[in-house]
């Protein structure tokens, strides 16, 4: 086993009375894209602000390529490229301008090459001399991930790489992120809302709520073995879903019935509405996505 | 420090492009040649030749021959104005674009911002003034067709100095504003009343409360009067402007022997033998170690709130 490459162990934030993170104990491997999911101020960006010591914990300690944030900041900042949901930016300089000044800021050789090759990859050489403040949102997050690039970031942060930007755009930035990672083995934590797009390109996922993680894994581990056979009906008796509901949890919208179970239960459903007389227009079984998982938990 | 080096670096590139700058500059610029113009003018019909060439450097200066405001009220106003739009968004306008996450981010230890910042306003006040003082006398140089002797061109250079450490002061109270506060109207408005309040108003109240506390009326013996006149300028003497404006006059008139009440009443004696510029030092030095600890209140201040500050994304 190789150590991990981001671990949180213990980890609290608390400002005055309330608990923002409350011992988040998680671990990210070498060249793993992770998703921290959670609704508004569950505590992802406190527990982002907190792995690269921009916020001091209350307790408990990161550990990044075997630096601890407490104790060595600026060895574990070293390693991390961070873009924060707004990118930061200074607008009146030129993109060039800005990268320049992290490459200096990381003492990084042959800065110029650098940032050439780094705005090629995300798409924006052609801006390079160009004043950031004319640059969309989607081409600022992806400057910033030109500037990552350019400190030959082992780990890479995004706070929400993808809030306000559209649909297409999103995809590029994920589609962007997901080559880099495993073109250059770089270990990806990302927070966000939007759970499809998580599904897509993470590999492990962490769901938070009032701080604390209620759930981690692959996707695999979070759905396991539940199954969700749906039938369309035209109508149904109160009679038949108090049957179904023997069998698992049941939700109901318009003509469409949906149980809820830990295996293949389509024969038992099928059996039910024909003894039922219901009429069953269609049947499927899937497994549920994680937009269902997270529901269910944060609920 | 190479985190220090870089953030200075970016300061004075920032503070020599912005408009903000290049207008202040352009005011304080303008404001400058157009008095030593003027003061020059009428120098000129007094006749040039009742002053030694040293004399008429400081005189112009100290705008003594004019009846216009002086340079040395137009250069306090300008310097203060500079220090205070360098500093007083310097911190917060960060926090508020994200800028300071990003800077923060990278492998830089956190006071290294602060010291750039710090080290960058400073070289930018210091250029400024004393590119103006040099323009200046130059403009100077070239009306009266000579330059001053040794010990007046270091009165002016004493003077610069002493101008540019009260530059920084402001520049060091609105840094210190916009540690402070996180809202940039804020930390501007805090800084421009206190600026009002010290350069305008210290002044007034200073009298006002000297009197009420030693009241002197006209049958009041002699020793009454001088402990009211030394109150009152203790606690005028709170404000940086009242400072400057001592050590301005002190350094650009040879004549003045004491900065205390004395002045006031042998103004008509007889004029005293000039003294030399390192006499005139020493009796300024308390007023400049008066700059200098103030500028280290305030910067420490700064420092501390900077570093214990929660700098995070986006937060209201
Ligand atoms: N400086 C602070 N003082 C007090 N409370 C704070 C502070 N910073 C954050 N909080 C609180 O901590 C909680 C977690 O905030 P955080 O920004 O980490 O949430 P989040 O998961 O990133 O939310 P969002 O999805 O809206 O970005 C919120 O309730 C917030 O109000
Ligand atoms: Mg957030």
């Amino acid at each position: 086993m190789t150590e991990p490459a981001v671990k949180l162990i213990n980890l609290r934030k608390q400002y005055n009375g309330f608990v923002a993170v409350d011992n988040v104990n998680l671990e990210i491997n070498r060249g793993e894209i992770f998703g921290l999911l959670g609704p508004n101020g569950a505590g992802k960006t406190t527990t982002i602000s907190m792995i690269l010591g921009l916020v001091q914990p209350t307790r408990g300690d990161v550990i990044v390529d075997g630096y601890s944030v407490r104790r060595n900041p600026v060895e574990v900042r070293r390693r991390i490229g961070f873009l924060a949901e707004n990118p930061g930016f200074y607008e009146g300089m030129t993109a060039y301008e800005n990268l320049m000044l992290t490459a200096r800021l990381n003492g990084v050789k042959d800065a110029r090459r650098r940032i050439g090759e780094a705005v090629r990859q995300v798409g924006l050489a052609d801006w390079l001399y160009e004043e950031v403040g004319k640059f969309s949102r989607g081409m600022k997050q992806r400057l910033g991930i030109a500037d990552a690039l350019i400190k030959d970031a082992k780990v890479l942060v995004l706070d929400e790489p993808t809030s306000g930007i559209d649909p297409r755009g999103a995809e590029e930035i994920l589609e962007l992120i997901r080559q880099l990672s495993k073109q250059n083995g770089i270990t990806v934590i990302m927070s966000s809302h939007l759970l499809h797009q998580v599904e897509v390109i993470c590999d492990k996922v962490a769901i938070m709520n009032r701080g604390r993680i209620i759930a981690s894994g692959t996707l695999k581990d979070l759905i396991g073995d539940r199954q969700l056979v749906t039938v369309e009906v035209d109508n149904i008796t109160s009679e038949a879903v108090e049957k179904l509901r023997k069998l698992g949890n049941v939700s109901q919208e318009q003509g469409r019935i949906t149980v809820e179970a830990h295996s293949d239960i389509r024969h038992e459903v099928a059996k039910i509405l024909y003894e039922s007389r219901v009429l069953v227009k269609g049947l499927s079984v899937s497994h549920p996505r994680l937009y269902e998982i997270y529901r269910d938990l944060v609920s | 420090m190479r985190g220090s080096t870089v953030i200075i670096q970016k300061e004075l590139a920032e503070n020599f492009t912005s408009k903000r700058f290049i207008t202040t500059y352009i005011l304080i610029f303008l404001s400058s040649v157009a008095t030593a113009f003027l003061g020059f003018q009428e120098l000129a019909q007094v006749g040039l030749t009742k002053f030694e060439s040293d004399v008429i450097f400081l005189v112009l200066f100290s705008g003594a021959a004019s009846p216009t405001p002086s340079f040395i009220f137009f250069l306090s106003v300008l310097a203060s104005i500079l220090g205070i739009a360098l500093g007083f968004d310097a911190v917060n306008r960060e926090i508020a674009s994200g800028s300071m996450v990003r800077l923060l981010s990278n492998p830089i230890y956190r006071d290294s911002i602060l010291v750039g910042k710090i080290i960058g306003g400073f070289i930018t006040i210091a250029l400024v003034i004393g590119s103006i003082m040099g323009i200046t006398t130059g403009v100077d140089i070239l009306l009266a067709g000579f330059g001053p002797t040794l010990d007046g061109a270091l009165r002016i250079f004493y003077f610069t100095l002493a101008t540019i450490l009260y530059a920084w002061i402001w520049f060091s109270m609105a840094l210190f504003f916009s540690t402070v506060f996180n809202r940039i109207a804020t930390s501007a408005l805090t800084s421009l009343a206190a600026w009002i309040f010290l350069s305008f108003f210290t002044g007034m109240l200073a009298s006002v409360m000297a009197q009420i506390l030693i009241p002197v009326t006209i049958f009041s013996p002699p020793e009454a009067l001088i402990a009211r006149e030394e109150l009152r300028l203790a606690l005028s003497r709170i404000s940086p402007s009242v400072l400057f404006t001592e050590v301005a006059s002190a350094l650009l008139n040879p004549q003045i022997r004491t900065l205390g009440p004395i002045y006031i009443y042998s103004r008509d004696l007889p004029t005293p033998t000039p003294l030399t510029i390192d006499d005139t030092l020493f009796i300024i030095w308390p007023h400049i170690a008066a700059f200098i600890a103030e500028i280290t209140i305030f910067l420490t201040l700064a420092y501390i709130l900077f570093m214990r500050k929660e700098i995070r994304t986006r937060f209201e």
